[in-house]
Order: structure tokens, then sequence, then C-alpha cells
């Protein structure tokens, strides 16, 4: 198995092309990892929606937080996972959150109105490939 | 580092010095929030801000545990940026197994941090699955008769190589949760 870095485009790209991410916080001085259904807003923004108060909104305020997205088989010997470090911050219900709002699926009468967005620091991804050896089951 | 953006740096400082000052307090006040979802009963559903969820039991938690093979690891890394990491894993009685070289998940591992474990299944088209969080104490294995125990697991590294370890998660927390399109993950 050999791993090749994605560029920043192809990170971008990954990033675009898919709707569930996994977010990695700081909750209460513990570390906590929560999927979420996200969406792409301009090129440098994650969006996605929580519950107002929650732990994940709680956690999200004005904090570095890690976001990865993966396509991995289920072996884990190939794929690829994109990383993303960036700011964590609240939006309120200004233009931004309208036009995004149709793009991050809602949940009626749920109450997950918090959106979050976060803007890409770094961004860094790889393939996994598999290599002969690990083809025959080394 | 994306063009005119802001520096991460600059939110560290104030991420930390607010994390430190509550630690001691705050570990007590979330291991007690999270006792209390691990005693709701599978489906069932814990109420007010930030607690509705379908609570998964933790048998169940460590079942679907033991039949997945990749999970993500979130630890700090140095500099204090956290990040988030596949790795493929099996469950030894009740701990996490992985297997790593020499990089941020051995050294993590080595200082013996508190880190963070996912694993999840989650269809896309209906966005309803499953995930459960471990939090714990990542050690790096030393012993050689654990080592050999270990190896009778047959869990492969994800890159074969003399200098591959194997790093195990003793949980602190063990939590699950069902995802349902009606709760928009």
């Amino acid at each position: 198995m050999s791993f090749t870095s994605l560029t920043q485009t192809e990170c971008m790209a990954k990033l675009a092309q898919h709707s569930i991410g996994r977010i990695a916080v700081t909750s209460r001085a513990l570390p906590a990892i929560v999927p979420v259904n996200y969406a792409m807003t301009g090129r440098t923004t994650i969006v996605f929606r929580t519950e107002p108060g929650g732990m994940l909104a709680r956690a999200t305020e004005d904090t570095v937080v890690a976001f990865e997205v993966d396509e991995l088989a289920r072996d884990g010997r190939s794929g690829w996972s994109v990383l993303v470090v960036g700011v964590a911050h609240h939006l309120d219900g200004s233009d931004v959150v309208r036009a995004v709002a149709s793009r991050v699926s809602s949940a009626v009468g749920e109450g997950r109105d918090q959106f979050v967005a976060i803007t890409i620091g770094q961004i860094t991804g790889r393939v996994v490939e598999p290599t002969p050896s690990a083809l025959a089951g080394v | 580092m994306l063009g005119g953006m802001p520096s991460i740096a600059q939110f560290v400082p104030r991420f930390f010095a607010s994390a430190i000052v509550n630690a001691g307090r705050a570990v007590l006040e979330e291991t007690e929030r999270w006792e209390q979802r691990d005693r709701l009963a599978p489906g069932a559903r814990a109420d007010g801000p930030g607690q509705a969820i379908d609570a998964i039991a933790p048998d169940e938690c460590w079942e679907l545990l033991a039949g997945a093979e990749i999970g993500r690891l979130s630890f700090g890394v140095h500099g204090g940026l956290p990040v988030i990491v596949p790795v493929n894993f099996t469950v030894d009685g009740e701990t996490i197994v992985f297997r790593t070289g020499r990089g941020p998940k051995l050294t993590a591992a080595s200082r013996r941090e508190i880190v963070a474990f996912e694993a999840d299944a989650i269809d896309v088209e209906s966005r309803t699955g499953w995930s459960v969080v471990v939090i714990g104490q990542a050690r790096v294995v030393t012993s050689e008769t654990e080592r050999r125990r270990l190896d009778a697991l047959g869990l492969r590294p994800w890159v074969a190589g003399p200098r591959d370890e194997y790093v195990v998660i003793t949980p602190r927390n063990v939590a699950g949760r069902l995802v349902h399109a009606s709760q928009d993950l």
C-alpha cells in the first residue's frame, strides 16, 4: 500500500463532491468526533447545521477544528481522505444563511438551525493505493 | 495555507488557554454527561439542549465497533492543531488497537494523550446509520508478550515495515448514537 498526496485543488474538488464529513472538536477539555452533513459555500467555507446550544454548537464558537472527509474501501487498503484544519464560527440569520440553507439539508421541526461555518485554513489529502504485495494479501 | 485567509495560529492561544483553565472541572462534568448518556436505553432520547440523540447501549457499541475495520482518530499534533486521520483497527476486549509507524499518531500515543476515536456507517443517500465515539488514553505497546498476543489478532498495518508499533486506546467513555435523516446529522 502506498500513499500519494493530493494537490490543494484536488482536495477542494473532493470536498465539493461530498456531503458527509467528520468534525473533531474539544468539548469541555475532551476530544470529540461528530459526523455531519455539510455543504461548501464559496471556495473556502464548509457549512453545516446543528442544534443551537448543543455540544457541537458550543464547541464551534470561534474555535480551531479539524474536519475530515474520506472514501475508503472497507478494509482501508484503497481510497482517499482529505483533512481540513480551520476556524469554526457561528453564522446568524443573514443572507449567507439563506443562501446556503437550501444546500444544507434541513430537518423540519428538529430545531437544528444553528449554522456553523468552518473557514478552511489548511487542507491536505492523500490517496491510498494498494501495492502489488498488498493485492497478494501480504 | 490558502491565500488571504486568517492565520489559524492567532486563534490557538485563546483556544488552549480556555481549555486548560477549565480542564479539571470540565472533565468531571463531561464524564457525568457521558455517564448519563450511557445509561440511556437503546433508542431512548435524552432531553435538553444538545442531547436530542438516539443513544446506543455500550454493549451494542462494542458489537458495532467489532464489525468495523476503519475508524477515525483525532488528537492534537505538535503546535496544538487538531487532526483526524483514518486508521484500520480492531477491537481487543474493550480496547481499540491499531498499528502505526513513526509519525504523529505514534507521538501522540507515546505521550499517552487522550484521543477520540470514531467509527460509523452512514448511508449517504438516506443519511441514516450509526456512529460510535470512544474517548480514551492512547499508549504504545512495549511489552514483547503483549505484541505477540496482538500479532494473533491479524491486524494489518497500513504500510508494512519494521517500525510498526501497536497502539492501544483504553476507553474512558464509549457513546454511540443512531443517525437518522430526520436528525439532519
